[in-house]
């Protein structure tokens, strides 16, 4: 199966959960959002890290959706939702700016050194020593990198619907994840050494 | 046909839907293929693992939400989508686009019992706030005081309706001439807010203040003297803390600002220190009052059981003539309406007509020729 064939058939299954929901099934809504939810919870970690933030606004969404639903045409399930979370967001932190004034985007791309805290107890475990260096590593690029990397690899999307997504052009993603995979690669020499144990720990 | 596998990078390879297959879902088909191609390919395995771990870790990076969240927050949709399903059905049943705005509301208990007894500073501080708002209101405030044992029933002007527990009281303008709605309460609560975006509804008990714009279902109770505790059921409400940078930008628009409660979330607030706890309710169904758990479903129903309903729900007395009205019967969905309006919709429904005299209401009707069947 190739790529397009592999993307359009999971995108039949939600489109048609889609169209069940259009008809007025809120059950069919509800496991549509099942499906997405942990995807836009996630995208949604890289414009902030305020999960309770997250719920509201994945609510909101989903509830604006349902309302809106007989006027709404999709062709790309995944692709539409990501979009309108996206612009959900971006739009009320332009709104709010005193309220979220560590979520402005533009100084967010200054910020390199993401404090993560981790528990004493992971950091005497190996495995997770290892693993919170893996998640520092992506956790410290720059936002819009890592919403790139995001889209490209955790959702295994095309440059072209990732460009559409983010507003910009293709070279831009292209760069963006060029300098975002160079970042990941200087780390690898680490990262290939733990990752090669955990590989032949659970395989 | 098939991609040129060995010349991939690693980042290439993990963006590779049918290797993806593999490494994410355990496509059988694709784990055959895969292992196959590294047997022809056994000085690949580097390529392989580097590109599997690329994959964990971004995984790893951005999977940051339990199971038990994202079942937590499906519920809380399908519970918010519940609410309204039953407006979409009541709006049907309605079938007069004019309605539509008066058939949402906001329902609601504050609790609070400890505010005006305890003089320490955080509440004196409150005290002054509460002094200025009410200097602001042009309008008299009537104060009403339920000293008996059942919850009183207390009309607004707006059309909205407050349940008054036992021992509390409230205080509210004769009219609200202002850009707001602002009412005071002692003790618990429970409001059904009429819908008016242009003139939002805020309630200010015990140092907190909840901010309702409308369209649907709040629910508050309280729990100990002194804390205060807001739960919504459906819709939304924010609520802040009464303090004077708070008021200024909270009212000064009709949006929802401060923390918002979205359904099934409950927050506790403790005046003494300014801290709100923000949670989850464990079990939705289980909440205290009567009408808490009421929802107003007639299908072919005989008028008499309506009023009944309503009577226990709201403890308010609903005279008619029985042996006129045997013949009515109502088929409609209610939920979050005030008191009055869901009076009105029925009267307007079975074509009678109501009044209300002191604490009962009075419908007039010269009775109902139809059979259920024919609603």
């Amino acid at each position: 199966m190739d790529k397009k064939q592999r993307i359009l058939l999971e995108n039949e299954i939600l489109l048609d959960l889609w169209q069940q929901s259009k008809a007025g099934d809120s059950g069919a809504f509800c496991q549509l959002a099942d499906k997405l939810y942990r995807t836009l919870f996630n995208y949604a970690t890289s414009f902030t890290n305020d999960r309770e933030y997250i719920k509201d606004a994945i609510q909101e969404l989903m509830l604006h959706i349902w309302e809106k639903r007989q006027t709404i045409n999709i062709q790309f399930v995944t692709i539409y939702f990501l979009k309108s979370l996206r612009n959900q967001i971006l739009q009320e932190f332009r709104r709010n700016k005193h309220i979220y004034p560590y979520l402005d985007l533009d100084e967010i791309e200054e910020i390199t050194d993401n404090h993560t805290i981790e528990s004493e107890i992971e950091e005497t475990e190996h495995y997770h020593e290892s693993q919170r260096k893996v998640r520092n590593a992506i956790n410290e690029l720059p936002k819009r990198q890592k919403e790139a990397i995001f889209l490209k690899f955790y959702e295994g999307l095309e440059n072209e619907q990732i460009a559409d997504l983010m507003q910009v052009n293709r070279q831009s993603v292209a760069n963006l994840l060029f300098k975002a995979i160079t970042t990941l690669k200087s780390q690898i020499p680490l990262l290939s050494n733990w990752l090669l144990i955990i590989y032949m720990l659970i395989y | 046909m098939q991609p040129d596998y060995r010349n991939f990078q690693p980042e290439e390879l993990a963006t590779d839907p049918s290797f993806r297959l593999w490494k994410l879902s355990n496509d059988e088909k694709e784990s055959i293929f895969w292992e196959k191609w590294l047997s022809e390919n056994p000085d690949k395995h580097e390529l392989i693992n580097k590109a599997a771990h690329l994959l964990n870790a971004v995984f790893n990076s951005f999977d940051t939400v339990s199971d038990e969240e994202v079942t937590t927050e499906i519920h809380r949709l399908s519970y918010s989508l519940g609410e309204k399903n039953a407006k979409t059905s009541r709006s049907v049943f309605l079938f007069r686009p004019e309605w539509y705005s008066v058939a949402a509301s906001v329902l609601m208990i504050i609790g609070f019992g400890w505010w005006f007894i305890n003089k320490n500073s955080p509440a004196e501080k409150t005290n002054s706030l509460y002094k200025e708002i009410i200097s602001q209101i042009k309008e008299p405030l009537i104060q009403e005081v339920n000293n008996t044992d059942k919850p009183k029933l207390v009309a607004l002007q707006d059309g909205s309706s407050v349940l008054l527990q036992p021992k509390s009281h409230i205080s509210y303008p004769r009219s609200f001439t202002g850009s707001k709605r602002e009412v005071f309460l002692y003790g618990e609560a429970f409001f059904e807010v009429a819908k008016n975006p242009d003139q939002p509804f805020f309630v200010y008990a015990n140092g907190l203040v909840t901010k309702v714009l409308g369209t649907s279902f709040i629910i508050s109770a309280f729990e100990n003297e002194k804390d205060v505790k807001v739960v919504v059921k459906t819709g939304k409400v924010s609520v802040f803390a009464l303090t004077d940078e708070n008021l200024e930008t909270q009212q000064a628009d009709n949006k929802l600002g401060g923390m918002v409660l979205t359904p099934n979330q409950q927050i506790v607030f403790s005046p003494l220190n300014m801290r709100f706890t923000r949670s989850l309710i464990a079990d939705p169904e289980l909440l205290d009052l009567p009408i808490q758990k009421q929802s107003f479903n007639f299908k072919g129903t005989p008028i008499k059981e309506v009023f009944t309903a309503l009577e226990n729900s709201y403890g308010v007395k609903i005279l008619f003539d029985a042996e006129i009205m045997k013949n009515c019967y109502l088929t409609a969905s209610l939920s979050d309406e005030p008191l009055f309006e869901k009076i009105d919709l029925i009267c307007r429904t079975i074509n009678a007509t109501h009044e209300q005299l002191d604490a009962s209401i009075i419908i007039s009707s010269k009775g109902c020729s139809y059979s259920p069947e024919n609603q």
